[in-house]
């Protein structure tokens, strides 16, 4: 794009042309490729983002590794791979251990555990635990596991030292009769790895109890507590408790067994159950048949006697049979196999509900389709939760039971799958099939704890009772299941975004409005540049001034911030009705800055009036009720009948408390009791006394929100003093105001404005009215705020959010609606005041409706800035993903949960890209939000160069 | 536009007055739009005062009190709070027995209501109070007093000391021989000398010698000011030693090392490379062919294939680099004596600096030593214990050099105090932090959040402009920049903290990485050969260029339907080869990193001062973009058309027209976007501030500026400080502090770009043009 040089004679013109043409076309292409490079850039934020978070709804892939076979063996058998996947074990019904190789399958060393086969025994890979029951009532227990050590080469014989990188070779140990062989492997020049076989036989213990062969066994750890279930030949079973006792000067340990008798009810017409687990805590033992039934018995149901039966469930549906039963990882969820390729987890939860001695359920939590050959093994694996399982017709898949995200599937063919194990790392996968045939797999397991439904839907964790949503990515132990849920987060986004705009949205709008009609020009040009310096308060000041002073002052005069709320209005509207009773030609001889200076003054004598009633308002509203008061002198009397639910619990939870309440019950000291009136007065006066020395019946609103005391009725009338008000305010408007303004039309300015006065004092009564009408019903429905809006209160709460996060958006809220209200043209403004309107009328039924869209378009820019928001709701709440609508609780936000887990999330990890996917949501909402604004923006800008 | 006045009402004339009801008016809703207002401003006020009181007040000198407690306690702290409190637990008890006692209690111990009041102190003295901060109850107290020659002394290590001054001395060790004379206690010519045996040995008795200086509180504070003014003189020798003796030495140690191991990797791959016998006739294909297409191209041009001339050129040009990159001779030379000579290189000097070091350090030791015989003793009042040199050796007192100031605070006259409030924002802003960062300055946080805005502005300014120039000067009006407005004005809201992991992951792991070692094998797109990426950049470059060519048209005409095709695939093509050449250049198997002697550890692979600054370069691009289009925008038609009447070239007219009159509104942009970056936080929490950095990113070691670093940032401070530091109750007056510092930084940045906007408004609508 050149124009002519316009320069007069021919010779300037060339020596000009060429180098400004040069000049241009380099400025022009340089400015083009940078300009769509620059933008190309910004947009690529989201494309990266995207890319990061893809591959946690990848699956994942295995490829086989190798194949072998070892001897034939006859029965169910246990596989167990090794940290590196480089050897595996097999323990064969026989009671022998076999150690392979992973890379060749084929034995390399075989060790009986015992000189006899046992009747019954039990492997757990995830801690290498086996148990062995014998025929004559002894027992055997072992660790089975492999020691791995780094070492320089010289420390190996010669001929393994010169090895190619990653290349394993065995080493034969010499030394004395049974020593294992090692699997040698070269790291690098200067290290190789020995992994060696560390199996530890404990000494044989006799069962006391019964007689008879063992027919059931099973063998859990969790901790440093070991639990031993088994089941005799004549029908007694034990659960027993562990104790490994190991002589201080070394020598053999010692085993000693702290029995408790399980009080043994076969079911109706049936005989041995197939399977005896216990569960890893030791506080159920479970019993399966083979058509699914599963008997659990309580041993966590307090007391010492014999174990007793707590509930007979049908876990499989009717029809299909169990044909293999693992307890997975952490030993508290059992899983079945079943003969038409499904298989079903099932855990013990604590319910309220449960009629059963401790309090808990046996819950039947997801159901997989495997195949449709019937499922003959379940491999885990030692730190992810991940399973295989695998059919009689030699299929596989490796699953992850939490996410429910089916990681990878061999079609396999041939032999039933005997066992099958995941090495820990999750990198590969052994089967041993029916036939000794072994194969080996490695995997690339992709991200099995996240899936669609994992990371947004309800999922049925471990120990609940029903699918929730839950938020808690970090966790002690491998066992624990990881629990992604973005949903907590998302909700406490929106909870903190709605309560600060429910605060700022109408300051916000209401001030533009008051800036721009009625405010003088000088005025304005102080208050308006002084606002809009606000929007670039850094939030990490405003997060600090959040919680070091906003936080403890709501915390020490929160019933005086809650009234000011209300009071603060009331007294504007109050200072409006006498501010008119003055004539027109009086008021307006008063000086606008008069006037704002008369509503300063109001307006702090309305929250004057707020901290000076605040105590009293304390005082009579949230005190202790006449029977909490009984209650905490201590006249009871015990309840012979509690309501069901109530079942065996020690303790209980403030709403669960409150629930009871609601029938007139009461908690204390573990029981559920009955408030009694004194019999006497000097009774009655002791306990007035009593009670008035104590802390706890002080008169409290934080105390009644802990709902220790107090009618839910304050709570109702503290929420609906404002919705009464509004509702009273919407009904005048409506039903009253249209007579209303004949009724005044002939009067003096006087009289009109004491009728008015008199028409503002009896909308309050009405909406006082209204409130306490609308409390009493909800209140007699049963309903409390506390298990609603209200609850326990915490310092760094939504309520100090909402101020201070408010606060933030106020401005950006602020400027731009105060734009577009300058926006719209004079004229209209000179038509409306010219043909007799008031200025509020201007403004409400002119400049408003003209600027709509504009004000819309600000409150959703204030509304993108709240909901990506980070310092503020990082500093100044607890960050707990809680999913309540508590205004005084904490919550956890997408942004801080970014801020406070990325810095320590390992790069490429599943919990790094479930923050990158919370980032991404975080992105879409305000992407969508600002959209929006923009749209909308444009339209009004269409709208006004139209007017 | 006119501004609207509000309307005052109008005079009441008879007619008027009957015609508008009082509803009208709506004053209860007019009220109601002022509290909004004044609600608003009145937040605004508040928090701003606050800032600026609580902030402000740190510094300046408090009283201490002496607290005697009825139980014989006693107690020096410095008043911070009081209340009005409702007892509970053991203290219920007490002040029940209190009232029992009848005893007269002190003022103030209650309320104008009755209720019990209690005081904190800051009783500080880490080493022998359980808790910096006491809640002391009054009716508890029996007395309290002001004692004139308290001292506040602010310590090196282990924060404040509350204690009054006893003595200062000399103290050395002397070894005499056993049996020599010394007295144990002499008056010397400048103050009393004690002597004391401390061990024997050997033959030689080691004698501890004390020489007083100054002994009890009034000759101690006389002759304070003169000591601690030398201490601090030898602490700065021993720093400036440590800093700029022993830190260079280590730096260049630790170079050689890097060297050697760098060395080392560079052999490894010499060992590894490429057989020559294959490289020679890759590299005679390469060649061949490269020739073969600059022949044919030039051929072209000459010819009739024009059009086959531009991707003939292209491809003699990849072709050319290809062989560039893999030609023989550049494969590492690194061979063994090569390796070998470096190694002795580096032995050679090695042993150098370590006896450089070791002499630098043996110097310091010297140092030490004499630093070690001025000592000062300040007893508190608890336990009558002096300041230890150490917490837990109060039988070695404080050294001198270890006093960073003793406040004499009841004594101080209004002079005083002013000298040393003056005196403590002075080493706030110009020292860096002591004991934990919760005591002395802010300057390398100051330093750090200035130095990332110069940065980011330096990067953000440029970009932003020319993407503006682009999108307002050059790109067609239509549908698509619309569109790209409205993504540029998304971006500008676009949380923070999403700029923040977008950071952390492209620019500390992504770049980061490459730049430190290279592209990983996990980088490595699976499948692809890096040839057949190469291979097709070059291919679409060549189509890109000769669609371009196609597309071309004479100036004034309007573009044909198979010119704009061509136009939209050529644009489409470079696109794609500009990503290829990414690709090609993110999984290049030539560049082997540049810090990968130093890996593990990362260089830049990790949070740093650079990618901080590119992060915030891009939240703050849009801020940018949007004030330099509207400042484009605002720039009169007529003046472009002026200047191109005159026969400028557009490049001209942008350069000499357009910019001058809207450098006000890129300068508005630039400070708003600066602005935004000082003060932002979130972000800077993944990708590189730090609690305490112990280097500064620009200092006299070559190359001067070390991008790499990590950082700290004043909003990074306060939330550290406030929120993650073990000791944050005592932090808290100085994160009002530095609050009020980056307040003070953000609003006077803004307040420049409002006051520029204002300046620029007047200008445009004043009609000068």
């Amino acid at each position: 794009m050149t124009r002519d040089a316009g320069a007069t004679s021919r010779a300037a013109r060339k020596a000009t042309r060429r180098r400004v043409y040069a000049v241009d076309r380099a400025a022009s292409s340089l400015i083009r490729v940078g300009g769509v490079l620059v933008i190309v850039a910004v947009l690529g934020i989201c494309a990266y983002l995207a890319a990061v978070v893809v591959p946690l709804f990848r699956g994942g892939s295995m490829a086989p590794a190798g194949a072998g076979r070892i001897e034939p063996r006859s029965g169910a058998s246990a596989l167990a791979l090794d940290e590196y996947a480089a050897t595996a074990f097999v323990l064969d019904s026989g009671g022998v251990l076999l150690f392979m190789r992973m890379d060749e399958p084929g034995v390399l060393a075989a060790l009986p555990l015992a000189h006899e086969p046992p009747t019954a025994w039990s492997f757990d890979e995830s801690t290498g635990l086996a148990a062995l029951g014998f025929a004559d009532g002894t027992v055997r227990l072992a660790t089975i596991g492999v020691s791995a050590s780094v070492v320089s080469p010289s420390e190996v014989p010669e001929g393994l030292r010169r090895l190619r990188m990653g290349e394993r070779r065995v080493w034969a140990a010499e030394g004395p009769e049974g020593a294992w062989p090692a699997l040698v492997e070269s790291l690098n020049a200067e290290q190789v790895r020995v992994i060696r076989p560390d199996v530890q036989v404990r000494p044989p213990v006799r069962i006391e109890a019964g007689s008879g062969a063992i027919r059931l066994i099973d063998f859990r750890r969790r901790g440093d507590r070991e639990f031993l279930a088994l089941r005799r030949d004549d029908g007694t079973a034990t659960l027993d408790l562990v104790r490994t006792i190991r002589p201080l000067g070394g020598g053999t340990p010692r085993i000693r067994l702290q029995s408790r008798a399980i009080e043994w009810r076969a079911p109706e017409g049936r005989g041995w159950p197939s399977r005896l687990f216990v569960t890893g805590d030791g506080a159920s033992v479970l019993a399966a048949w083979d058509d699914g039934l599963v008997q659990r018995y309580a041993a966590g149901a307090g007391g010492e006697g014999a174990i007793p039966l707590a509930e007979e469930v049908r876990v499989l549906t009717p029809g299909r049979r169990v044909t293999a039963a693992r307890m997975l990882l952490g030993g508290l969820t059992v899983a079945l196999g079943d003969d038409a390729g499904g298989l079903t987890t099932a855990f013990g939860a604590s319910d309220p509900a449960a009629a059963t001695p401790d309090g808990r359920r046996l819950v039947v939590a997801r159901r997989f389709a495997v195949g449709d050959a019937a499922v003959t093994s379940i491999g885990l694996t030692p730190r992810t939760r991940s399973i295989v399982a695998g059919d009689a017709r030699g299929r596989l898949v490796v699953l992850n039971p939490t996410s429910g995200k089916t990681i990878a599937r061999d079609a396999g063919g041939g032999a039933a799958i005997a066992a099958g194990a995941l090495s820990p790392k999750l990198d590969a996968l052994a089967v041993l099939d029916e036939g000794g045939g072994v194969r080996t797999w490695s995997l690339d397991p992709g991200r099995p704890e996240a899936s669609l439904h994992a990371l947004f839907g309800k999922v049925h964790y471990e120990g609940e009772p029903e699918p929730v949503f839950r938020y808690q990515a970090t966790s002690g132990e491998d066992a624990a299941e990881e629990k992604l849920s973005l949903v907590p987060l998302i909700h406490g986004t929106l909870k903190a975004t709605v309560f600060a705009m429910l605060f700022a949205v109408p300051l916000a709008v209401l001030a533009a409005v008051y800036t721009s009609e009625f405010v003088d020009r000088r005025v304005r040009a102080l208050i308006k540049p002084g606002v809009e310096m606000m929007a670039s308060l850094p939030s990490v000041v405003l997060g600090f001034v959040a919680a070091i002073a906003v936080a403890p002052f709501v915390r020490d005069a929160l019933v005086a911030v809650l009234l000011s709320l209300l009071f603060a209005p009331l007294a504007a509207l109050s200072g409006a009705h006498l501010w008119q009773l003055a004539p027109p030609h009086v008021s307006a001889r008063v000086p606008p800055r008069l006037k704002l200076a008369a509503m300063v003054a109001v307006i702090g004598l309305g929250i004057v009036a707020a901290g000076v009633l605040a105590p009293r308002v304390e005082r009579r509203l949230f005190r202790p009720t006449q029977e909490d008061r009984w209650v905490l002198g201590g006249s009871v009397a015990p309840v012979a009948q509690p309501p069901a639910w109530v079942g065996g619990r020690r303790v209980m939870s403030p709403d669960l408390e409150r629930r009871l309440r609601r029938e007139g019950l009461y908690f204390r000291d573990g029981a559920v009791v009955r408030p009694v009136a004194p019999t006497t007065p000097e009774r009655a006066a002791d306990l007035e006394r009593r009670v008035e020395s104590m802390d706890l019946a002080r008169p409290s609103l934080r105390r009644w929100l802990d709902g220790n005391y107090g009618s839910p009725r304050p709570g109702w009338l503290l929420l609906l003093a404002p919705a009464g008000l509004i509702v009273a305010a919407i009904g005048h408007a409506r039903v009253v105001k249209p007579r209303w303004d004949a009724v005044l039309q002939g009067k003096s300015w006087t009289v009109a404005a004491t009728l008015e006065l008199a028409r503002f004092v009896s909308m309050l009564g009405v909406s006082v009215v209204i409130a306490g009408g609308a409390g009493w019903v909800l209140t007699g429905l049963g309903l409390d705020t506390r298990d609603l809006f209200f609850g326990t209160f915490n310092q760094r709460n939504t309520l100090v959010v909402a101020l201070i996060m408010g606060f933030a958006i106020i401005p950006i809220i602020y400027t731009i609606s105060e734009d577009a209200m300058r926006a719209v043209p004079d004229s209209l403004r000179s038509a409306s005041l010219g043909a007799g309107a008031t200025p509020w009328q201007t403004a409400r039924r002119v400049v408003l409706p003209v600027a709509a869209s504009g004000i819309f378009s600000a409150c959703m820019i204030g509304l993108g800035r709240a909901v990506g928001e980070t310092m503020i709701v990082l500093m100044a709440t607890g960050n707990t993903p809680a999913m309540d609508w508590n205004i005084f609780a904490g919550f956890r936000t997408l942004s801080a949960n970014i801020a406070v887990e990325l810095p320590e999330a390992a790069a490429g990890s599943t919990h790094y890209r479930v923050l990158f996917l919370c980032g991404l949501v975080l992105f879409a909402m305000t992407f969508l939000v600002n959209s929006t604004a923009e749209v909308v923006r444009q339209r009004f800008r269409a709208r006004s160069r139209a007017l | 536009m006119p501004v609207h006045e509000p309307q005052p009402p109008s005079p009441p004339t008879r007619v008027q007055r009957r015609r508008t009801l009082l509803t009208a008016r709506a004053e209860p809703g007019v009220w109601l739009l002022g509290l909004a207002l004044i609600a608003s401003v009145a937040l605004v006020l508040g928090l701003v005062a606050m800032i600026v009181v609580k902030g402000s007040a740190t510094f300046w000198p408090r009283p201490v009190d002496r607290v005697e407690m009825r139980d014989g306690g006693v107690l020096l702290g410095v008043p911070v709070a009081q209340e009005a409190f409702e007892p509970i637990g053991p203290l219920v008890e007490s002040l029940a027995a209190f009232r029992a006692a009848d005893e007269p209690p002190i003022e103030g111990a209650f309320d104008e209501r009755g209720r019990p009041v209690r005081r904190l102190y800051r009783v500080a003295n880490k080493e022998v109070m359980p808790e910096p901060f006491r809640w002391v109850p009054l009716w508890e107290v029996r007395r309290v007093t002001r004692p004139a020659d308290a001292a506040l002394v602010e310590r090196v290590e282990w924060g404040v000391w509350l204690g009054v001054p006893r003595s200062i001395f000399e103290e050395r060790i002397a070894s005499l021989p056993e049996g020599a004379e010394w007295t144990a206690e002499e008056a010397g010519p400048a103050g009393r000398i004690v002597r004391e045996k401390v061990g024997e040995g050997d033959g030689r008795v080691l004698v501890r010698e004390r020489r007083y200086v100054a002994e009890g509180p009034e000759a101690a504070w006389a002759a304070l000011p003169r000591a601690i003014r030398a201490g601090a003189a030898r602490r700065g020798e021993i720093r400036s030693l440590d800093r700029h003796g022993l830190g260079p030495t280590n730096r260049r140690i630790e170079d050689w090392r890097l060297r050697v191991c760098g060395a080392e990797l560079e052999h490894a791959r010499w060992r590894d490379r490429r057989a020559p016998w294959l490289s020679v006739p890759l590299l005679g294909g390469v060649v061949a062919a490269c020739l073969a297409s600059a022949i044919g191209a030039i051929v072209a041009r000459r010819g009739r294939a024009r059009s086959l001339a531009a991707p003939a050129w292209c491809l003699a040009l990849g072709l050319a680099l290809l062989g560039a990159l893999e030609h023989p001779w550049s494969a590492p030379s690194m061979d063994e004596p090569r390796l070998a000579r470096v190694r002795a290189r580096a032995d050679a000097a090695l042993a150098d600096l370590t006896g450089r070091y070791e002499r630098t350090l043996a110097r310091i030791e010297e140092l030490r030593r004499e630093d070690g015989a001025h000592r000062v003793e300040f007893v508190e009042a608890t336990f009558g214990q002096a300041a230890g040199e150490r917490a837990g050796r109060p039988e070695r007192p404080l050294l001198l050099s270890q006093v960073v100031r003793a406040v004499r605070a009841n004594g101080l006259s209004p002079a005083g105090r002013v000298g040393v409030y003056l005196s403590r924002w002075r080493e706030y802003l110009l020292d860096g932090p002591r004991s934990n960062n919760i005591e002395g300055g802010v300057f390398p946080v100051i330093f750090g959040t200035v130095m990332l805005t110069l940065l980011l502005s330096v990067v953000t300014v440029p970009l932003g402009v020319v993407a503006a120039l682009y999108l307002r000067e050059y790109a067609r009006q239509g549908f698509v920049t619309s569109l790209i407005r409205i993504a540029v004005n998304n971006l500008a809201g676009v949380p923070s903290i999403v700029y923040g992991v977008f950071g952390l992951g492209f620019f500390c792991y992504g770049v980061g990485s490459f730049v430190d070692a290279g592209a990983s094998e996990a980088a490595r797109l699976p499948r692809v050969p890096w040839w057949w990426i190469v291979a097709s950049a070059c291919v679409l470059v060549a189509t890109a260029v000769s669609c371009a060519g196609l597309a071309r048209r004479k100036p004034g005409q309007d573009p044909t339907r198979r010119q704009r095709i061509m136009g939209v695939v050529a644009a489409a093509a470079w696109l794609a080869a500009a990503g290829l050449g990414l690709a090609a250049l993110a999984t290049t198997p030539y560049f082997h990193g540049l810090f990968r002697a130093k890996l593990p550890s990362p260089t830049f692979g990790t949070p740093g001062l650079l990618w901080a600054a590119l992060t915030l370069a891009l939240l703050t691009l849009p801020v940018v973009i949007v004030s330099t289009e509207e400042a484009l925008s605002a720039v009169p038609r007529s003046m472009r058309e002026g200047s191109f009447g005159c026969g400028a070239s557009q490049w001209q007219t942008i350069r000499r027209i357009v910019l001058p009159a809207a450098a006000p509104g890129i300068m508005t942009g630039t400070i708003l976007a600066m602005a935004r970056g000082a003060g932002e936080v979130a972000p800077l929490m993944l990708v590189g501030a730090v609690k305490l950095a112990s280097e500064l990113p620009l200092d006299a070691d070559p190359p001067f500026l070390h991008p790499q670093r990590s950082f700290m940032h004043l909003g990074f401070h306060i939330y550290d400080l406030g929120f993650q530091s073990p000791d944050s109750e005592a932090a808290q007056p100085l994160v009002w502090t530095t609050t009020l510092l980056l307040v003070g930084v953000v609003l006077a940045l803004n307040l420049a770009a409002i006051t520029i906007r204002a300046r620029l408004r007047a200008r445009l609508s004043g009609g000068t043009f």
